[in-house]
């Protein structure tokens, strides 16, 4: 609907409150009164340059979109966007590498179309990967056609496991939560999908939650009541960098009224600029830091006595036999003249009474001592309060590392080691302390292979001081738990009731959540249509959960998403081969390491399709690749991303929404009006699995279990050419919200429309009320001939503005069930755990032997008849642990320090340590951005080197360095495959914002490649600065750590040498 | 109505949004193939500015984003040499070019205090256009999205042949006496850059400069203006 100046005026408030946007339209008219002839007018979105997906209006005038700005209205973007949200257009529109038709390799055309063989095609193809010489325009019927061929050949040899999606986090910000139609397509075909960057960014901090407080998949599970906050302890995590607007404006809002800041980086970021005290420790060291911080707060009487009782396991008995907690079934309670608690529970120590206690009793538990209890098989056990063996297990380790550097302070010790300035660091520790510090979470990961432990450490720091679900520090956001129940039930497996140490307080999941379904609140999306496993089919060959079995068998526990897994199956057909990969909205070969070696994969498979924006790194070794068309031009449905503290829902209207609605209304046709809006001939992934599920069913390959697809998935919904009409996916999306309950304005209880979410601006805040109501889903109930009925939640929906928010803190989270400590966390404690169960149980399950085994003195981890890394006290066993090189059976390479890496040794090795650009970084779908490319300073893409560390080297500021891996074990590798080490170039800034034995270069601007179609804009901004290999996954090993499966690009080390200039 | 611009410098985290927000509602060229100096932005020059200002004390390095843009001085030296009265001051006390009248002597550049004043360096831009790369994405702005234009053209974007400065966004302005948000302070995620109103009493913007918290950049000049700065 276009506006002049004359109707808005006429229309004024009525309007702009239907548009989401009180007083826009009276701006838009004063901006119109300069140029009266101009019409108007701006439609809610929601920005799809990163995940944060904030709010954002999109300012049409004289019919074109041409800017974007924040919609205030929403938690995420109340004062504003930053500069990638405002150059959403230099994304969409103003991209010069754009992906505008599809595209595939001429042999697979001449193959889809009988000409040739497929051995004669695939000959062909594997020849051109890595170069776009070969690639043809082709049209979407051709494209599709390639896909469900090749498909169709997989099904009918039984090989449909061999079929995979590859996506990376950003993957889902590609169209309508695409995740949701992709394991959808996953399910109904029977292939898998990996989301491949979990290892390399984000898993090891997740897995350290999960072993924690029991969630934290994602940067959007748990929020920081940052206006409480009095201090912040920020390891490693650029919160300012990293410019997710939803968090930053509430970081610098604490700041700003005065709460400390210890940032603990080897770099000095931007997050540091602030810092009240910066501690560059040397890389990998931090779990001893963090071990200082707890001594001290344990020494000095910081930790918060009534909370670690209540909230934590710290007051548990742990048998120093097995190393597990003793449970209330296993005491002889008799003896103590107490009787068996009737309900499950741990036990503790009741020092008024000097006997044990379920850990149900209402009593102050010990928080430290060592006792006896008498068992009903009549045998006496040592047992120590969990939080004794913390204080224990803290002491040796710090003990030990004294020793090593001969002095008798721990704090001076810690320094040491650290290689950090001791007052600093007591500096430091009295401010976390005393100010009982919270961690800012954040999304990524240092990526050393201690990480998970490093997140342990700082989760048991947070307990210590009472600041997790607590007014001040962290919350749970519940609904998420639902959406994340896979974690729950494949890998920390709680499951089996029989099993009590995994469960959560002696309940499976599936009971957990059933038996406190009102606090845990949950959105309940459904898509329209179930699938296979929503009618009983067995799970899917999927390559991730056997990987993750195999895995197991050799020493690797908590494995999940791990795309190492992939190159296991597609170079070494381990456990079996993949061949198709489908890539969606992701640039995996610069993400993963070693890039080079990524690289064989797709070199190996027998089909790889991707669907993206614009081409990139990965796009070079596609056979196929399909256009998406931009986020401004897409309506999607959108959950709230990272940062966000309230439970939302949100929709991601196009530009053109209101014009396209009247237009309808007048007649025009659904389909071929929305291809005139369109800027491309592109299609969503949504339209893309559609149309491939339309023809696999035109070919006769069924559903997995043998029904249509069309009983699937909406096929009927897209036009012959492809298209989900706006119209269409408007009530699809109505029929996605069908489980959800509001209370509307009139006090009826029924589910939101997307037409309440355009007059909200797009954005929907759910306010629990406590009420519940059962639904009946006729939608399922009719496809699966069976009444589906739903427990969910009644919620109050609420228009954000900054003024709701402490309110909105105070009804969702402080007065929640969760924080009265009436819901158990989902753990097996229920609590917070300072001793994780799962580690201890997990360990003896695995390795057959105690956790009690762990030396704590053993800072190489040699010693211990557990390695220390399994550890469920965090204790610091040195940076790198002998972590596991997949796929080389290779004996340990001779002279190197530890398998597959080396120590750095300046000035020649140091360590690569990757920085996140502050409001310039972004991944595969948003990296070629003009305008952002211009807005960053070329020293952030320099590699910047310490001045000592130049001076050694020869090197002054601008010189140019050559950097390549040091670890041979890498080497060795590429070798088998021979490939060339990957070398790369950078000008060199000369700084004391890093330590002397790293160089710090600005993560993910990968590498520009000459030719046709490869982010030009990106590679001109680089010309000069960086070139070669010059991203960081490029220069370290393809390995997993056996904790969690993290990838460990943190402990890449690199040769440096000077070069006389590019 | 009496319209102030507070910067809070210990709130700004250099993320740029500002500039961003500037260069895409005033049309302001960008040049995105040249290659210049390091630690300079990539611009040939901007209306408004965040320079990341690095010291090093010891060992210990510092950093502070400093945000730059036309202080809209009291005392307008800029005015005052302008040979042609292209640059004059709104009834707000907003300082502002006529692109028309504007011959581009210059004058004002030198006279500026500040630096705060410049010529859209034509020569660069002219070239940036040729470059491939923006040639392809110029393309685009046929479906939508603006390069190097004002998405509200207005008689103060940007223009090759006049001096150009900040405007405080004056082009949103209704004349009804209500004060306008300029684009930087809409996008600004950490509310660093604020715009009030001091004969508002309720305005947070003002109340910091009615308390003294914010204060003018420069004192010692005696130009004063429009702009005030917390924690300079």
């Amino acid at each position: 609907m276009s506006i002049s100046r004359r109707d808005a005026l006429k229309l004024g408030v009525t309007v702009g409150v239907v548009g989401g946007a009180s007083g826009l339209l009276l701006k838009a008219a004063a901006e119109a009164s300069k140029t009266p002839t101009r019409q108007f007018y701006s439609v809610p979105s929601i920005c799809g340059m990163c995940m944060g997906q904030c709010a954002i209006y999109i300012d049409v005038v004289d019919g074109k979109p041409v800017r974007i700005r924040s919609n205030t209205n929403a938690p995420t973007s109340a004062t504003g966007i930053c500069a990638r949200g405002v150059a959403g257009t230099f994304n969409t529109w103003l991209n010069p590498d754009a992906i505008k038709k599809p595209m595939a390799r001429k042999a697979l055309v001449d193959w889809v179309q009988g000409k040739i063989s497929w051995e004669e095609a695939k000959r062909q193809i594997s020849q051109n990967r890595g170069s776009f010489d070969d690639m043809v325009e082709i049209d979407w019927n051709t494209a599709i056609e390639i896909i469900a061929k090749k498909l169709k050949e997989l099904a009918d040899n039984n090989e449909r496991h061999a079929f995979m999606f590859l996506f990376g986090a950003w993957g889902p910000v590609a169209s309508l939560r695409s995740a949701v139609p992709i394991s959808r397509f996953a399910d109904t075909f029977g292939g898998g999908q990996i989301m491949f960057d979990n290892p390399y960014c984000t898993y090891p901090r997740y897995l350290g939650h999960w072993l924690t407080w029991g969630h934290g998949h994602q940067a959007h599970t748990v929020c920081i009541d940052y206006d409480s906050v009095d201090a912040f302890l920020i390891v490693r995590r650029n919160v300012i960098g990293a410019g997710v607007v939803s968090e930053t404006w509430r970081f610098m809002k604490a700041v700003s009224k005065g709460a400390k800041l210890v940032v603990i980086s080897p770099v000095f970021d931007e997050t540091a600029s602030y810092a009240t005290v910066w501690l560059p420790v040397k890389p990998g060291t931090d779990i001893a830091v963090l071990e200082a911080f707890m001594k001290y707060i344990l020494d000095n009487g910081y930790y918060v006595e009534p909370y670690l009782q209540r909230m934590t396991n710290a007051p548990f008995l742990i048998k120093l036999s097995d190393g597990l907690p003793l449970l209330a079934t296993e005491v002889a309670w008799d003896k103590y003249e107490l009787s068996e608690p009737t309900t499950f529970a741990y036990v503790v120590w009741n020092p008024a009474a000097n006997k044990p206690a379920p850990d149900t009793a209402p009593i102050r538990p010990a928080l430290f001592g060592e006792y006896e209890v008498e068992l009903k098989s009549g045998e006496r056990v040592k047992v120590k309060t969990a939080l004794q063996i913390l204080k224990d297990w803290v002491d040796a380790n710090l003990d030990a590392l004294a020793k090593k550097h001969g002095v008798s302070d721990y704090m001076e010790a810690v320094a040491k080691e650290a290689d950090v300035n001791v007052d600093d660091l007591r500096r430091a520790a009295e401010i976390v302390a005393r100010y009982r510090a919270v961690s800012s979470i954040g999304w990524h990961d240092p990526r050393y292979s201690n990480s998970p432990q490093t997140w342990r450490a700082i989760g048991i720091l947070m307990a210590l001081l009472g600041r997790i679900q607590q007014p001040g520090g962290i919350f749970l956001l519940t609904h998420l738990i639902m959406p994340y129940a896979t974690i729950y039930n494949t890998v920390l497996r709680y499951t089996d009731k029989a099993n009590p140490y995994k469960t959560i307080r002696g309940l499976t999941f599936s009971e957990y959540v059933s038996a406190y379904a009102e606090a845990i609140y949950t959105i309940p999306l459904a898509p329209p249509l179930p699938g296979p496993s929503d009618r009983g089919a067995p799970p899917v060959r999927d390559l991730r959960r056997v990987f993750e079995a195999e895995a197991e068998k050799r020493g690797v526990l908590y494995a999940y998403d791990t795309v190492q897994a992939l190159y296991e199956s597609v170079v070494h057909g381990k456990p079996f081969r993949v061949k198709v990969i489908f890539i969606i909205a992701s640039n995996p070969i610069p993400q993963i390491g070693n890039s080079k070696l990524v690289e064989e994969i797709f070199r190996k498979v027998d089909l790889v399709i991707i669907h993206d924006i614009q081409f990139n790194d990965s796009a070079a070794f596609a056979d196929v690749i399909l256009p998406d068309i931009p986020y401004l031009e897409r309506m999607d449905l959108s959950l709230p991303g990272p940062f966000t503290p309230f439970p939302a829902i949100s929709v991601r209207f196009p530009w053109y929404y209101e014009e396209y609605m009247k237009r309808i209304e007048q007649g025009e046709k659904p389909g071929e009006l929305d291809k005139k809006y369109r800027s491309r001939d592109g299609r969503t992934i949504f339209e893309v699995l559609l149309m491939t599920a339309r023809r696999l069913q035109q070919l006769g390959v069924k559903a997995r279990d043998g029904t249509e697809w069309s009983q699937n998935m909406p096929v009927g919904m897209i036009t012959e050419d492809g298209i989900f009409p706006i119209a269409n996916l408007r009530m699809f999306i109505n029929a996605v919200f069908r489980r959800i309950r509001i209370i509307d304005e009139k006090g009826e209880v029924r589910q939101p429309t997307v037409d309440d979410l355009y007059k909200m601006g797009g954005y929907m805040i759910l306010v629990p009320t406590g009420r519940r109501v059962v639904v009946v889903d006729e939608r399922w109930s009719q496809a699966l001939g069976r009444e589906v009925r739903v427990g969910v939640h009644v919620f109050r929906p609420v228009k954000y503005s900054i003024e709701l928010e402490a309110l909105l803190w105070r009804q969702i989270h402080y007065n929640s069930p969760i924080t009265a400590g009436a819901v158990p966390l989902p753990t097996p404690s229920g609590r917070v755990e300072i001793y994780s169960i799962n580690l201890a149980y997990d360990v003896k399950r695995v390795f057959g032997k105690s956790v009690m085994s762990i030396d704590p003195s053993d800072l190489e981890g040699k010693r211990s008849g557990v390695d220390p890394l399994f550890s469920p006290v965090p204790i610091y066993a040195g940076m790198a642990r002998p972590d596991y090189m997949w796929a080389s059976n290779l004996p340990p390479t001779e002279g190197i320090d530890i398998d597959g890496l080396v120590e750095p040794a300046p000035p020649k090795r140091l360590l690569l340590v990757y920085r996140h650009g502050p409001y310039t970084h972004t991944h595969s779908h948003t990296q070629n951005n003009l305008l952002l490319n211009a807005l960053t300073h070329d020293e952030l893409l320099t590699a910047w080197i310490h001045p000592d560390t130049a001076a050694a080297l020869g090197l002054k500021e601008g010189d140019y360095i050559e950097v390549r891996p040091a670890a041979p074990k890498v080497a060795e590798q590429l070798k088998r495959f021979n490939v060339q080490l990957p070398t790369a170039r950078f000008k060199v800034h000369v700084t004391k914002k890093v330590r002397r034995d790293i160089i710090a270069i600005y993560h993910y601007w990968p590498v520009p490649r000459d030719g046709k179609y490869r982010l030009r804009a990106k590679a001109e901004r680089l010309a000069g600065i960086r070139s070669g290999w010059s991203d960081d996954n490029y220069l370290g090993p393809l390995l997993m750590t056996r904790l969690g499966t993290a990838g460990a690009m943190g402990n890449t080390v690199v040769e440096v040498s000077k070069v006389g200039g590019l | 109505m009496r319209p102030v611009f507070v910067i809070d410098i210990n709130k700004c985290v250099g993320c740029r949004a500002c500039v961003a927000a500037c260069i895409v509602e005033h049309g302001q060229p960008f040049v995105a193939s040249a290659n210049i100096a390091a630690g300079l932005p990539r611009f040939t020059r901007t209306r408004t500015y965040v320079s990341w200002v690095e010291r090093e004390n010891g060992d210990r390095p510092t950093r502070r984003f400093i945000s730059h843009l036309c202080f809209h001085c009291e005392k307008t030296p800029c005015l005052e040499v302008c040979p042609t009265h292209a640059t004059y001051k709104t009834p707000e006390g907003v300082v502002l070019v006529d692109k028309d009248k504007c011959v581009g002597c210059r004058y004002c550049i030198m006279a500026c205090p500040y630096g705060m004043r410049f010529m859209p360096p034509a020569y660069d831009f002219l070239k940036a256009e040729k470059n491939p790369v923006v040639k392809d994405a110029k393309a685009g702005t046929e479906y939508g999205g603006v390069m190097f234009k004002p998405p509200v053209p207005n008689k103060w974007a940007t223009k090759l042949t006049a001096v150009d400065k900040c405007t405080l966004c004056y082009h949103r302005y209704n004349g009804d006496g209500k004060i306008w948000t300029p684009a930087c302070v809409e996008t600004c995620p950490t509310g660093s850059r604020m715009f009030g109103d001091l004969d508002d009493p309720k305005d947070p913007a003002a109340d910091l400069v009615r308390r003294g918290v914010a204060k003018h950049a420069e004192p010692a000049r005696g130009t004063r203006g429009l702009v005030y700065c917390v924690g300079l």
